[in-house]
């Protein structure tokens, strides 16, 4: 207990020693050379005197771009092929002029080439390749039972599987999306065929893979650039300065450095990027990392903070709906359906869903949480007052309670074992799915488990999955105590 | 107190009720008798606006009363269930002082009045702070008389208040009934299916079977004068069997 309190309260006292300015917001997405690049960025801004956080391991390209247009985060490292085949594909810009005017036209500057090129590549192991007697992309169109796994995004990309497909003709069946680390292990372990690479990819060296050529010039050029708020140079003078002085200043061999740094000698992105600025630069940079303690402290306050607030927000709103389901029967059913209907979406998919109206963070998964939490509550809170004994309905409006007092007095507190059980699963529920809210920078358990689904570094996924486990029986626990202080012995 | 006048009440096809007068004056206990299904529950169901009849009027106090009004009729009715009827997330103190307290008692004044009314009807004080099911079922039934009893009703409803308990119980707690009935001077409709004990306790007797009124008058009425073959087997039914095998 005492420890508790002395962690919260150095947890305030760093929190007010932070300087009042807003923060800059640098955001990447969950792949390594992202969040490299967002440590450059937020490095180089720390550098010349300001506040900066990173929102790591965003969970795709568009989350990222719709977040910096709509202002959430202020730069983030994109490639010229995404920007130009997926981001802008609506506006279809003949070249990099153009979509430099579309995105000003939106409010973000297209900064110069950072001085490397990020190619989709396909790649198998050399030995197989060999055997196989493939070297080229062309030479797919001949085979038929190669097994292919290839990150969920580029399954879906025009510029990804979908476009490969028709553009060299492949009649591969087998294709499916998987995460790309595990890929990788497919790979290696001879399950796995085809996998789609990145051409600065630390792995390529490290497991000896081929990237077949790519002949008929399928895949654009992805030259990674900065993309970053107009009006950056503006609020924060010098800062874009301070960005833009890595344009042109990284190149390939730079690049696979350091994500060689992470993925293969395990060191943290922000020592890697610190190693470059320092040798580029030739600065000092202060490349600092939480310890694990204080990080799974943190974690824990922010899946404690998206579970608690969900789950306030659904208690006050399930209940009453609850309530009205249980009283009203036609309407009722439409209750329940609807409820049931916001369970079936994926977890992923509504949290996407949540962007475009909370932005990125904790607002989308808050909403996203909590529109799971209501199904249960909702669902108990109609079976309790519905199960209540007609007789005792009967009794409390027969001694002479009218409606209302009868619902407080009799009918919920009869139904409480039943809402406190609802409210039980949707908590457990909730930490559960809370682990997906850092795929759209939410924080919590899930930034280790991401990050560690991304390295290959199983240490990294248990720092997250066995607090939330833990988490989630000790929700389980305190829901027990609850319903023993609030439900009389005689009724349990 | 309660007038009924051409009362009908169906669910659906089914016909609980068909073209019920009556009359159920103040200051008397009246007995509703008839078997099981006749349609007694109903009736209590119709006095208590828990149910609107289908076709005429139910009068309390000379008034038809509709919606909100009901509610505030019923705070002077006492109404005791069939098996009692208490809340089970509440002690016995807080299912008697429950409207009450809605109605924004004092706690001095809620206990003042468990106080009296526990000593009317005889129930220990250590049995104030249990729950229903820590309660015998003679218990529950004085429980929920004093709940009934609270507010002092000018009318009392008992639906078959004396049906699941022993026979010495039942007895002790007719007994008493019958003192307080009489010591508390209130319109009293008493449902059950006991010739005796309707005779014990009422002043009145009106006999129902499926749905229809037969007989409404005294007990002697009833026991000397049946009006037809229903009223005739229904008292036979329940004479008493005692002595009747060493009088064959």
């Amino acid at each position: 207990m005492m420890a508790l309190a002395l962690l919260a309260l150095s947890l305030t006292g760093s929190l007010a020693a932070e300087p009042a300015q807003e923060p800059l917001r640098v955001a990447s997405k969950s792949f390594t050379e992202s969040v490299v690049l967002g440590e450059l960025a937020r490095l180089r801004l720390e550098g010349a005197g300001f506040a900066a956080e990173h929102v790591q391991g965003l969970g795709g390209s568009r989350l990222a771009f719709n977040a910096l247009i709509a202002g959430e985060v202020d730069v983030y490292a994109e490639y010229t092929g995404t920007l130009m085949a997926e981001l802008l594909a609506e506006d279809a810009p003949a070249d990099l002029k153009a979509a430099s005017a579309l995105l000003s036209a939106r409010g973000i500057v297209l900064g110069q080439p950072l001085g490397f090129e990020n190619n989709y590549a396909i790649g198998m192991l050399r030995g197989r390749a060999a055997k196989l007697q493939l070297q080229r992309l062309s030479d797919l169109s001949e085979a038929r039972d190669l097994v292919v796994r290839v990150s969920n995004e580029f399954m879906l990309r025009a510029d990804g599987w979908p476009g490969l497909v028709e553009h060299y003709g492949l009649q591969l069946p087998d294709a499916r999306g998987i995460e790309h680390e595990l890929a990788y292990r497919g790979l290696t372990s001879g399950s796995v065929d085809l996998i789609d690479m990145y051409t600065t990819d630390a792995k390529i060296r490290a497991y000896d893979l081929l990237a077949l050529e790519d002949d008929r010039g399928f895949f654009p050029r992805y030259e990674a650039v900065l993309l970053y708020r107009s009006d950056l140079a503006e609020r924060a003078p010098g800062a874009v300065d301070a960005l833009t002085a890595l344009e042109g200043r990284i190149d390939t061999a730079a690049m696979v450095g350091m994500n060689a740094t992470v993925e293969l000698e395990g060191r943290s992105e922000t020592a890697a990027a610190a190693a470059f600025l320092e040798t580029t630069f030739d600065v000092t940079v202060d490349a600092s990392v939480e310890s694990r303690a204080a990080r799974i402290w943190r974690h824990t306050l922010e899946h404690l903070a998206l579970v608690g607030v969900a789950l306030l927000l659904a208690l006050l709103v399930a209940v009453p709906l609850g309530v009205v389901a249980a009283k009203r029967e036609r309407l009722g059913q439409f209750v329940l359906g609807a409820v049931g209907i916001g369970q079936t979406i994926p977890a992923l998919a509504l949290l996407v869903f949540m962007i475009p109206v909370f932005g990125i963070g904790s607002g989308p998964a808050i909403v996203a949480l909590f529109l799971y939490s209501l199904l249960p509550i909702v669902r108990n809170t109609h079976a309790g007052l519905t199960g209540i004994p007609i007789g005792l309905r009967d009794t409390a409006r027969a001694i002479g309670l009218p409606p209302g007092a009868a619902l407080r007095r009799v009918e919920l507190p009869l139904a409480l074992p039943s809402i406190l059980a609802g409210v039980q699963t949707a908590a457990v529920i909730c930490v559960g799915a809370a682990t997906l809210g850092a795929l759209v920078g939410a924080g919590g358990y899930g930034q280790p488990i991401l990050a560690g689904l991304r390295l290959a570094d199983t240490l990294r996924i248990l720092e997250g999955a066995v607090p939330a486990a833990l988490m989630a029986v000790a929700v389980q626990g305190l829901f027990e105590l609850v319903e023993r202080a609030l439900v009389p012995k005689a009724m349990r | 107190m309660f007038e009924l006048q051409g009362v009908s009440k169906h669910y659906g096809q089914v016909q609980a009720l068909t073209g019920i007068d009556l009359n159920l004056p103040s200051a008397r206990c009246t007995a509703l008798i008839g078997q099981s299904g006749c349609g007694k529950s109903t009736l209590l169901k119709l006095l208590l606006g828990l149910e609107l009849p289908t076709g005429g009027e139910v009068r309390f106090d000379g008034q038809v009363l509709v919606g909100e009004a009901w509610i505030g009729a019923r705070q002077r009715i006492g109404y005791v269930p069939q098996e009692g009827g208490l809340f089970p997330h509440l002690s016995a103190r807080d299912n008697v002082t429950l409207v009450a307290r809605h109605l924004g008692w004092t706690p001095e004044a809620c206990a003042a009045r468990v106080e009296e009314l526990a000593a009317l009807v005889q129930l220990p004080k250590a049995a104030l702070k249990r729950f229903p099911n820590q309660l015998s079922g003679g218990q529950r039934q004085r429980a929920a008389l004093m709940r009934a009893l609270l507010l002092d009703p000018a009318a009392l409803l008992l639906d078959e208040p004396l049906g699941a308990l022993d026979p010495m119980i039942r007895f002790d707690l007719q007994e008493d009934l019958a003192m307080i009935f009489s010591e508390l001077d209130k319109t009293v409709v008493l449902v059950t299916h006991d010739l005796s004990e309707a005779a014990f306790l009422g002043q009145e007797v009106v006999l129902l079977n499926a749905g229809r009124v037969h007989q409404s008058g005294t007990i002697e009425d009833l026991l000397e004068r049946p009006v037809d073959g229903f009223a005739e087997r229904f008292v036979r039914a329940q004479r008493p069997h005692l002595g009747t095998g060493a009088a064959r």
